[in-house]
């Protein structure tokens, strides 16, 4: 059953530029589907569309059946994302902004109590907690974002670049996470430029240029027998 | 589950409270900051108290005790317009957490709200102490009936909400338009611009339909003036007669009106809220695939073209800081065509008061419009998240904080000295008293820039969420705008006076001198604090 599915989904900025350009993906429940792409290739103004943070100019997203369109809040709630960047509340501690996130989206106290817990130990960030999050270093900042992404225990988890910043563990967490996750039924669609992560974490791929969806598919059917960044590299240099 | 703009709006104080960051940081220098605004804000407002109380006093003494009500209510929605016109588009749009926020489950209509009610309770502070001290006055003197001290409270608060929505309204407005052009900010910009020179011109053709005629006439017809205000502008009708009638049809009819007015505002701004933001948040790109070869330039040279560069940015920055030196050019054009005798009638109201009196303060007429703010009260503090940029490039603090001086005197200068030579041509000031107008004028900008700069240093503040926290309510702009205009306003008086007993030009250069001691003491400060940070 499809999670995320993208139909002829296009973008255009300033009147003619096109950042993303006719694209349509699908992601079902339970994949690990990699979105790849160089710098400037659509990647990020995809996924903001996807988590409704950009409009888009044609075509049509949907979450769980639901129209980001449409029913934005409905996509919303069962859909997590976690920025390249992430600007959290610099003058919030840690936990107050856990809570905050919490109550948006209604979880009750001792649930979010214990989420908050089991994810704070995972990427040892527990202690860390009741500081203001302006003292918190680019991966602590990044631990408390995956953290307030999964507390809501979301269907769907879009990611941009997650592991950039995060010490080995955190990343290794984080890859256990997105595991458990699936296992659960739900779905990770996430960016990257570590193809070798990409290769051993994702089910399917797509790869971006321009814009432009230059090959997508299951990771077994794309790579065969070469690596994940021959077919990166013979896919952009020929598209 | 909790109301949704509630909680957001609990979560944007709390994130921006330096309270929380008091009881949960650790950072003791942060928290003597911290306590050093408290008492510098609390100074702040007890002046105004004083202020308020005052002219709430001055009121009852021309008999008008009972207009009280109506001109706190003038009084609070005006200020509650201007100040938030100045900084709507930057509350509601645009914003550091927008992507944030938007990827959460909350409406369009709950973020814009939210924000809109988070801009409000901010501004309560300073309303609510006009609004206290002015019913502290009415208490005093008109000593009316029990109730009608919570009643005057919570009306007053309702009361600033509709010329807030109106001014966000007009904020919206510009950013709808603006964002339809490929060039959005150049165009809100000068779209800001334009209506902050219309409303600054409204404010003028107001006074003159209230004030026809001389002061006296004006005293005597106030009262009638007063109760014309009502009949322009319901709601302050409306609070006056739930105060003085006690009339709780009208208490009932503003909230009502207030609320429908809220809501229809906001709905009509989330229609479009996204496609603006997207608009806002992409920006034109421009991949000429040329690359055009800079000048090379010294550090501190090129730290004041970044900042110059900043300036022109952001709409928010450009109109708080620009729009001092644009009054000035234009005033002081005006001046030369109208001439300076016509425009002071305007300013003064028909008070007898003519060139050739104000002829020895000319620089501190023009530096009240140069001088209001410089850029150096906010550009070290607007470095924010980009500070390290600075911090890790081979840079002494020093060149960082000279080039910000530098980029402030790159406008105020030639803004300051075009002035005073339309001025001087005006008021027929002779070559020599131009001269030293202009040496004055030099130095004022000096000291301007300097002591804005050791504002802005000391009260640096990185962590900001909204880049008009330190451009339009930033602690470094507050303590550096009361002393300047305390310190102006005597020079002024000061000068008028002494030119009489000693002549223009020996005031001049007195006032130079003691200008020159202020910039070399608050030199050694900036000095001082370039070290300490």
């Amino acid at each position: 059953m499809s999670v995320l599915k993208v139909e002829n989904y296009s973008k255009i900025y300033s009147g003619t530029k096109k950042a993303a350009d006719n694209i349509s993906l699908d992601v079902e429940s339970g994949d690990i589907y990699g979105f790849i792409g160089h710098n400037g290739a659509g990647k990020s103004t995809t996924i903001r569309a996807i988590v409704g943070v950009l409009d888009f100019t044609d075509g049509e997203i949907y979450i769980d059946g639901h129209s980001v369109k449409k029913e934005p809040l409905e996509c919303k709630k069962i859909t997590a994302y976690i920025p390249d960047n992430p600007d959290l509340y610099e003058n919030l501690t840690g936990l107050q902004y856990l809570d905050f996130i919490a109550d948006v989206f209604d979880i009750d106290s001792d649930v979010r109590q214990a989420r908050i817990k089991e994810y704070a130990d995972k990427l040892e960030i527990t202690d860390a907690l009741s500081d203001p999050i302006s003292s918190y270093s680019h991966g602590m900042k990044q631990k408390v974002a995956i953290i307030s992404a999964l507390i809501h225990e979301p269907k769907l988890l879009v990611m941009d670049e997650p592991f950039v910043g995060l010490d080995p563990k955190a990343a290794y967490m984080l890859k256990e996470i997105m595991h458990d996750m699936c296992k659960k039924g739900s779905a990770v669609f996430f960016s990257t430029h570590v193809l070798d992560v990409a290769e051993k974490l994702c089910n399917k791929v797509a790869i971006i240029k321009e814009g432009k969806i230059i090959t997508q598919g299951t990771m077994e059917d794309l790579v065969g027998d070469k690596s994940l960044e021959e077919v990166f590299l013979e896919g952009v240099n020929i598209a | 589950m909790k109301n949704r703009t509630m909680l957001l709006l609990k979560t944007l104080n709390r994130s921006t409270s330096s309270f929380n960051i008091l009881k949960t940081s650790g950072d003791k220098k942060k928290k003597q900051k911290i306590i050093a605004s408290y008492v510098g804000f609390g100074l702040i407002y007890i002046l105004i108290v004083v202020y308020a109380v005052m002219s709430a006093y001055g009121y009852a003494q021309l008999g008008l005790v009972d207009k009280l009500p109506m001109l706190t209510a003038l009084l609070l929605c005006t200020l509650a317009f201007l100040l938030t016109l100045f900084k709507a588009g930057s509350y509601l749009f645009g914003f550091r957490e927008y992507e944030m926020l938007m990827a959460l489950p909350f409406s369009e209509k709950t973020i814009v709200s939210s924000k809109f009610l988070y801009m409000y309770v901010k501004s309560m502070p300073l309303n609510m102490a006009i609004s206290v001290a002015m019913l502290i006055g009415y208490g005093i003197f008109k000593g009316p009936a029990i109730n009608v001290y919570p009643l005057w409270i919570v009306l007053s608060a309702v009361l600033l909400v509709i010329p807030m929505l109106a001014a966000s309204f007009f904020g919206f407005l510009i950013a709808k338009i603006g964002t339809a052009f490929k060039h959005w900010k150049v165009v809100q910009t000068v779209l800001t611009l334009v209506f902050v020179m219309i409303c600054f011109s409204l404010r003028f053709i107001i006074e003159k339909l209230f004030r026809n005629g001389e002061v006296k006439t004006a005293i005597t017809d106030a009262s009638k003036s007063i109760d014309m205000m009502g009949t322009y502008y319901p709601p302050m009708a409306w609070f006056e007669k739930a105060i003085v009638d006690h009339n709780i049809l009208s208490a009932i009819l503003l909230v009502i009106v207030t609320a429908v007015v809220f809501e229809i505002v906001f709905y009509i701004l989330s229609r479009s809220y996204k496609k603006m933001n997207s608009v806002m948040r992409t920006g034109a790109a421009k991949r000429s695939g040329q690359i055009k070869i800079q000048k090379k330039k010294s550090k501190e040279r090129a730290i004041a073209v970044k900042e110059l560069r900043r300036l022109v940015s952001s709409t928010n920055y450009f109109v708080n800081i620009g729009i001092g030196y644009i009054l000035a050019i234009v005033v002081s054009v005006l001046a030369l065509v109208i001439g300076v005798d016509k425009i002071i009638q305007v300013v003064v109201n028909g008070a007898p008061v003519t060139s050739q009196m104000i002829l020895p303060a000319i620089p501190f007429v023009i530096y009240f419009l140069t001088g209001m703010v410089p850029m150096t009260t906010c550009s070290p503090s607007l470095e924010g998240k980009n500070y390290w940029i600075l911090q890790s490039s081979p840079l002494t603090n020093r060149d960082i904080y000279f080039g910000k001086l530098l980029a402030s005197l790159y406008i105020s200068v030639p803004v300051q000295l075009f002035a005073t030579i339309m001025f001087c041509i005006s008021a027929k000031a002779s070559v020599l008293e131009t001269i030293f107008f202009m040496i004055l004028g030099f130095a004022l900008c000096i000291f301007s820039s300097t002591f804005g700069l050791a504002c802005g240093i000391r009260f640096m503040k990185l962590d900001w969420e909204n880049e008009i926290e330190v451009i339009k309510q930033g602690t470094a702009v507050v303590v550096y705008m009361f002393p300047n205009m305390i310190l102006t306003c005597a020079m002024l008086f000061g000068c008028i006076f002494l030119s009489n007993a000693i002549g223009i030009v020996l005031v001049s250069i007195l006032a130079v001198a003691i200008y020159s001691v202020l910039i070399f003491i608050l030199s050694l400060r900036v000095k001082a604090l370039c070290k300490a940070i």
